[in-house]
């Protein structure tokens, strides 16, 4: 019961001794006290005694000494796997739970001294560990390097609810302006397209803009575009021009394009909703080489 | 950039970072691993819909594990009211032959509407050639579906395939073009003299039948044991050579080779030789002169144009 609490580990063999099944709640441990050779004028090799006292409240009175041995922390030096991450850990006792999680070993704040840990010099941190005089299941004492590293998830994710993974618009119920265009290539509308300037459109411009739309557009809105006032659906009436001119890879438009235009429906236009991006190039010439 | 810049998977582990920018380490795939996602709601969080559980990579930055919930973006929201259509040319093939894959034509969507999509993302599917025509085209429709394995969407969409006009931008990939070369090379440094020229313009009809080539017109090829006929001829081509009767004649003009060179008779006008006179003959006699013969004349290639 190597990796047992020092309590229930020396439980444990009480209980297995003398097929008892004591709890914690029922016992109360002495401090240890070091045994050399015999005890009570009793050969032993066991190293240490404890006197084990009925606790007040439990089923049993009296108490009664046991030898046993408590392990020596110097033996884990180099066993392979006796290793620990940890990242701004500043003493032993704050390095308690990553030697648990990582070698099972489940030393209590009293089973060690307390001290900071110091700079190995090569990236890692290094812990001297030295079991307290009181600890019931250690003495001596071991270095442990400590690799950074090992930050509990549990406790790092402190939000575990992730906002994000957004649509171009706040409702997922919109058509999206910005998926809706974003396909379509206004290049042979060059001369009406390019020259519209940022603001609410004029009832000209709308127009032409309502024709090229007609003409690109394959989705459900194609016959349905207009420039009227009042309507809620495909309706560039009001509508107005964010930006209009040289596209640019800050904006989540098409980098194949060389100009952009960006345009808002108008407020009470839902369908579609949010930011178009018109996408152009310049109009192709067939005897440019 | 595109509307939707990253591969899914980039995407939750920024989402980690984001929402936790106190982690000590960045979350990353080299020390976070992602479960599979699991349908979930949230309470009080209506825009929650997928759990995964975070595990640390062993011996790495982060120990254990955690449960995180977030929004996996939904394909039919996002192409709500939208025809996403593909237009790429395909050769033709038989009606319910495979035309394409969803995923052969995934680069093509993610281009078209500033996605970023991968294979890890949607299921692959057959689109077949079918029998439906637009406007000349053969078009097919077919259903992508998100996988349920899908780190950043759910849903689907209609992905309507349509044939196009093949592009002469991917049909064209060699671009330098060689071959145009004047016979014997476009390097005239040491050039021999072009014969295409010589006798072009000579209605070749009455020479023909009286000096036959030697068996024309099955041997074709010249009598070379008749000289009055090998001088006129050779006059005939070019009267400036203006050859007199005794002249060694074979090896200032063509050499021996060339009495007996094979001719082709073609019947005009003929796309194998559009550059021959169709317009005044209706046959021609062509004999081709290799630079690689010692003692050729030059080099090219002789139009002999006659009537019958």
């Amino acid at each position: 019961m190597l990796q047992y609490p020092s309590l229930d580990s020396l439980l444990y063999y009480v209980n297995l001794a003398n097929a008892t099944s004591y709890s914690l709640t029922d016992l109360l441990v002495s401090k240890p006290q070091v045994v050399e050779g015999s005890w009570h004028e009793q050969v032993t090799l066991k190293n240490t005694v404890v006197r084990l006292s009925a606790a007040p409240g439990s089923p049993y009175k009296g108490n009664k000494q046991v030898v046993y041995d408590r392990l020596n922390l110097a033996n884990l030096a180099g066993l392979k796997g006796f290793q620990v991450l940890a990242y701004q850990i500043p003493d032993v006792h704050g390095l308690i739970p990553a030697i648990a999680n990582y070698t099972g070993l489940h030393f209590s704040t009293a089973d060690l001294n307390n001290v900071p840990l110091v700079d190995n010099g090569d990236g890692n941190l290094k812990a001297v560990l030295t079991a307290h005089p009181d600890s019931i299941a250690w003495v001596g004492s071991v270095e442990l390097i400590v690799k950074p590293g090992g930050v509990p998830l549990d406790s790092a994710v402190v939000e575990p609810n992730l906002p994000g993974l957004n649509y171009p618009t706040a409702n997922d119920t919109d058509t999206f302006g910005a998926v809706y265009l974003y396909g379509y290539d206004f290049t042979t509308y060059f001369s009406d397209v390019s020259m519209i300037a940022p603001g609410v459109l004029s009832s000209g411009n709308a127009d032409k803009l309502v024709t090229a739309l007609k003409a690109l557009d394959i989705s459900s809105g194609a016959a349905l575009w207009t420039n009227t006032d009042g309507a809620t659906a495909w309706n560039l009436k009001g509508a107005s021009v964010v930006s209009n001119g040289l596209n640019s890879s800050s904006l989540p438009t098409n980098q194949s394009y060389k100009y952009v235009m960006a345009l808002n429906l108008a407020a009470g236009v839902i369908t579609p909703a949010g930011t178009m991006y018109l996408h152009y190039n310049d109009p192709f010439d067939p005897n440019a080489t | 950039m595109p509307l939707y810049l990253k591969p899914s998977k980039d995407e939750v582990y920024d989402l980690i970072n984001q929402a936790n920018p106190d982690l000590g380490f960045v979350a990353s795939p080299a020390n976070v691993n992602l479960t599979v996602p699991s349908v979930a709601t949230v309470s009080g969080q209506p825009n929650l819909n997928t759990k995964i559980t975070l595990g640390a990579v062993q011996g790495g930055d982060f120990m254990g594990r955690k449960d995180v919930f977030y929004r996996r973006r939904s394909l039919t929201s996002l192409f709500r009211g939208v025809t996403v259509q593909i237009d790429l040319y395909r050769a033709p093939v038989a009606a319910g032959a495979v035309a394409y894959t969803v995923y052969q034509l995934l680069p093509y969507i993610n281009a078209k509407y500033g996605m970023s999509l991968t294979e890890d993302d949607i299921t692959n599917a057959n689109i077949l050639y079918g029998s439906t025509l637009e406007g000349g085209f053969n078009t097919t429709t077919v259903t992508v579906q998100a996988k349920a394995t899908s780190l950043g969407y759910i849903g689907s969409f209609a992905l309507k395939w349509k044939s196009a006009p093949q592009d002469l931008a991917t049909m064209i990939g060699v671009t330098e073009l060689g071959g145009r070369l004047y016979p014997g090379g476009n390097d005239f440094t040491a050039h021999k003299n072009i014969v295409n020229f010589m006798g072009y313009g000579t209605d070749w009809t009455t020479f023909l039948a009286q000096y036959p080539w030697q068996g024309f017109p099955t041997s074709n090829s010249l009598a070379s044991s008749n000289p009055a006929a090998n001088i006129l001829w050779a006059n005939q081509m070019l009267a400036e050579l203006n050859i007199q009767y005794g002249t060694t004649f074979p090896t200032n003009l063509g050499g021996s080779t060339l009495l007996v060179k094979a001719a082709t008779i073609y019947t005009l006008p003929n796309a194998a030789v559009p550059e021959a006179n169709s317009r005044y003959f209706n046959r021609v006699m062509v004999i081709d002169i290799l630079d690689t013969q010692a003692d050729a004349i030059g080099v090219g290639r002789f139009y002999h144009h006659f009537n019958v």
